[in-house]
């Protein structure tokens, strides 16, 4: 039996009443979950995002169909959590100024931009002040253009799969992913503005 | 330009770190059971008619959200209407006024 065939049978079990098969799909599927999250949320909550992915999955199943794969359904539902973790946090605090990069993110920047090699250029991106500088640029971005940014720009997935993580059209995507990037080039140029 | 290249290097750098390789998060030993938990007390959602349901509040607001524009668009009409009457009277007794006037003086 091929792997999605195995699935949709757990899932029928499931959606028949036997709800304690839903830990098989747990377990295969707790680390690609936590691997997507960990990429996007902050440390300290991805247990809670990851674990609100598998309640929506859950609830979800009966409106699972089998037309895509069930890793395909499962991440987007995952990417949607992500993007409603960061709308709540969009609201709950206010944004980072330009002018709030501390002193080692200045350094990082002023070193990102004098030539060097393809290696020492890694090993630069790789730092952890790249992360929190990362962070605080998108941070500045709203939930949706943060997502979009990271799909689309940065993971190079397809426009129709971002569209369909946000539950947008593809004009609307496409318009919207434009001035997101726009958004992004202003506020890394005010980043390197005030980095000097 | 040169500002240019500059974003383009900074956008690649947060690129790469946004990809770099993730030290594996493992769940804590409550995780699971948190989860489990949680799971208890939701049930998988009925399949029968999944978008109305999902989107079933902001429905409900937008109908009341038009159906208050059209009642208040409605009122406006109206209003206009008996004022626009109101304004054709008045133009036809001052007419009619001047008429007579000009009748009455041979002009």
């Amino acid at each position: 039996m091929s792997s999605d065939a195995y699935e949709n049978e757990i899932i029928k079990h499931i959606l028949d009443g036997r709800r304690e098969e839903f830990g098989i799909l747990v377990d295969k599927y707790r680390d690609k979950v936590f691997a997507m999250t960990a990429k996007r949320i902050p440390r300290d909550d991805i247990e809670d995002v990851a674990q609100e992915a598998f309640v929506r999955i859950f609830r979800g199943l009966a409106g699972y169909a089998p037309v895509k794969p069930f890793e395909n359904w499962l991440a987007t539902i995952t990417l949607r959590c992500c993007c409603d973790y960061w709308r709540a946090a969009g609201r709950r605090r206010e944004r980072t100024a330009p002018g709030d990069s501390g002193p080692e993110q200045r350094d990082w920047l002023e070193r990102i931009l004098a030539p060097m090699s393809e290696e020492a250029f890694r090993a630069l991106c790789a730092r952890r002040e790249a992360q929190e500088l990362l962070d605080a640029t998108l941070d500045r971005l709203d939930a949706a253009d943060r997502m979009l940014i990271e799909l689309v720009y940065w993971e190079d997935r397809p426009l129709a799969e971002a569209a369909e993580v946000l539950e947008w059209g593809r004009a609307k995507t496409k318009v919207r992913l434009m001035r997101a990037r726009r958004k992004l080039r202003k506020i890394i140029a005010e980043l390197i503005g005030s980095g000097r | 330009m040169h500002d240019k290249q500059n974003i383009e290097k900074v956008a690649a750098a947060f690129k790469l770190g946004f990809n770099r390789e993730f030290d594996p998060v493992q769940p804590s030993a409550d995780w699971r059971r948190k989860l489990d938990a949680r799971l208890a007390e939701a049930g998988p959602e009925s399949a029968a008619n999944p978008p109305f349901a999902r989107y079933e509040t902001q429905i409900w607001r937008a109908g009341w959200i038009s159906f208050a524009a059209s009642m208040a668009a409605l009122v406006l009409f109206c209003l206009l209407n008996v004022y626009s009457q109101k304004q054709s009277a008045v133009d036809e007794t001052l007419s009619r006024l001047y008429g007579n006037i000009i009748v009455e003086n041979g002009l």
